[in-house]
This record gives C-alpha cells, structure tokens and sequence, in this order.
C-alpha cells in the first residue's frame, strides 16, 4: 500500500468515525449528545421536547454520513465519488460554520475561538480528501464497468 | 419492467425529495417552514432559533444523502453500498418512528394514523431498496 492509500484511508477513518460516533450519540442518548457537544463545542443549550426529538433524525442522518465514509475504506477507487462528495460537505459545513459563527455564539454560547477550530478542522480534512483520493478514472462506454475497476484499483 | 428500472425509479424519488426538502430546510424562513412540516407531516411545532439551526443542519445531510442517491442512479452496481445505506436508514427512520410514537405526539401533536402510516410507507421504501439492490459481485 502506498504512503498516499495510506494517508487516504486514515483521513477517511477521521472523517466518518467522528461523524458516526456523534450520530450514534444524538440517536442513542440525549445526556451523552449534550456532554459530547460541549466537549466539542462548548455548546451550552436547553433540550426542549421538540430539540429532543429532532436529535434522533439528525443522529441517523450523521451516522450515516460517517458510516459511508468509513465503507469506502475497503475501496477508495471504486467510491470515489462518495470520498468527493464527503470532501465537499466537510468543507461546506466548515465555511457554514464561519459565515454563522455569530448565530451559534448567540444560540449555543459556543466560544469564537473553538468555533474556528472547528473552521479549520473540517476545512483542512475536506481539502486532505480531496488532494489524496484516487486520480479519476479514464472514460469508458457503458457495461464496462469490471475494467474500469480493475485498472483503477491496481496501482504500484 | 426490469429490476434495475424500478430500483433506479425508487432511487430518483429519494434523490429529489431529499434534495428538495433539504433545501427547503436549510434555506427557507422560520414561517415557511414551520408551515411545510404541518403540511407535509401534519406536525405542530413552536420554531425556536435552537430547533432552526438543528433543522438546517438535518437539511444539510439530507442534501447530502439525495446526492449520493443520484451517484447511485447513475451506476447502482457501483455503488451499491449506498443503496444499502440508503435502504437501512429509510427502516431506521421507520422504526424510529414507532418506536417514539409518545414522544412526538406528546412533541408535536400529530394524529397517530399518519404517523404509522408514513412509517410504513418509508418501511416500505427501504426493504423494496434492499430487495432490488443489485447482487453482489463474486
């Protein structure tokens, strides 16, 4: 395995263990939600019935999400497109995460300071995933997907 | 009709649907909003700023689920994988429903028979996804 598969594939464990631990969290336990989101964040908030409930979608959504990534382990060539895609999300929430910094201090009291860490965490992660995956695959007519794959998959 | 017709015609409705309502949940207003959830799930909610942002986050991901739904359409041999995870999240999703019924009635006030009734409708929708995925290889 090539130091570059490496660093791919120990990016993408980053990038779907936290997400699936976070989502089991929200789905599973609302006192293990809120102790992880202040460790996190130093998030601060109320669990309203309503806020209580809406954890649990949001929970299997984001678990998911980390569940994905961690599968594309096995074979970062053939989902490629999914590595893509992740990197573009991690890397859209960080810019979200700026443009309403003041919004999630109002909210959730969460420090500027550690909400920048945040920034800058999933910026750089979506941007090392989308520098390590795999180059894209030459074009090929359809039905000859086993090729595609074959000569993706065996690299030096 | 083919199995693979059917399973690409499931994967468009779970692509447009998750990527219309994840727009609708990240960009439309606190009003709109609340008035799309009584429409669409027959909920009563009280918008507080805290369940906005938690439900623009959802629509994030539900964003991000259509798509991958669509890279699926595309090539569902390839990326069977999302098929699985499309699948088993709609049964979750149903279970979870049932399994909380008290809760978001007591939460939201919605009417028990459209509750059990969109639960099996998403039920449905994820054991027709695992049923039609395409076989994997050897």
């Amino acid at each position: 395995m090539s130091r570059r598969v490496l660093a791919l594939r120990l990016a993408l464990v980053l990038a779907g263990a936290v997400p699936l631990v976070y989502g089991l969290a929200a789905l599973l336990d609302a006192r293990m939600l809120m102790n992880l989101t202040g460790l996190l964040s130093g998030a601060q908030y109320t669990l309203t019935p309503a806020l209580d409930y809406a954890r649990k979608p949001l929970g299997i959504y984001v678990a998911m999400f980390g569940a994905l990534l961690l599968y594309t382990i096995a074979d970062p060539a053939r989902y490629r497109a999914v590595i893509t895609w992740g990197a573009v999300l991690l890397i859209a929430r960080g810019i979200q995460r700026l443009l309403i910094a003041g919004e999630l201090h109002e909210l959730f009291a969460i420090p500027f300071a550690r909400n920048l860490v945040h920034v800058v965490y999933l910026c750089a992660l979506g941007t090392a995933l989308l520098l390590l995956r795999p180059p894209a695959a030459a074009p090929q007519a359809p039905g000859q997907w086993n090729r595609r794959r074959t000569a993706s998959t065996v690299r030096p | 009709m083919t199995a693979q017709t059917i399973l690409r015609a499931i994967l468009v409705l779970v692509a447009v649907s998750h990527v219309v309502l994840g727009l609708l949940a990240c960009l439309a207003g606190g009003g709109t909003v609340t008035s799309l959830i009584a429409d669409i799930y027959g909920v009563k909610i009280t918008l507080t700023p805290q369940l906005q942002h938690l439900i623009r986050i959802v629509g994030a991901f539900m964003i991000a689920i259509g798509i991958m739904a669509a890279f699926a359409i595309r090539d569902p041999i390839k990326n069977r994988a999302i098929v699985d995870g499309i699948g088993i999240l709609q049964i979750i999703r149903a279970a979870q429903r049932v399994v909380f019924v008290s809760q978001i009635q007591e939460a939201f006030a919605m009417p028990p028979g459209r509750l059990y009734l969109q639960s099996a409708f998403f039920f449905a929708l994820g054991l027709v996804l695992i049923l039609l995925r395409p076989k994997a290889r050897a």
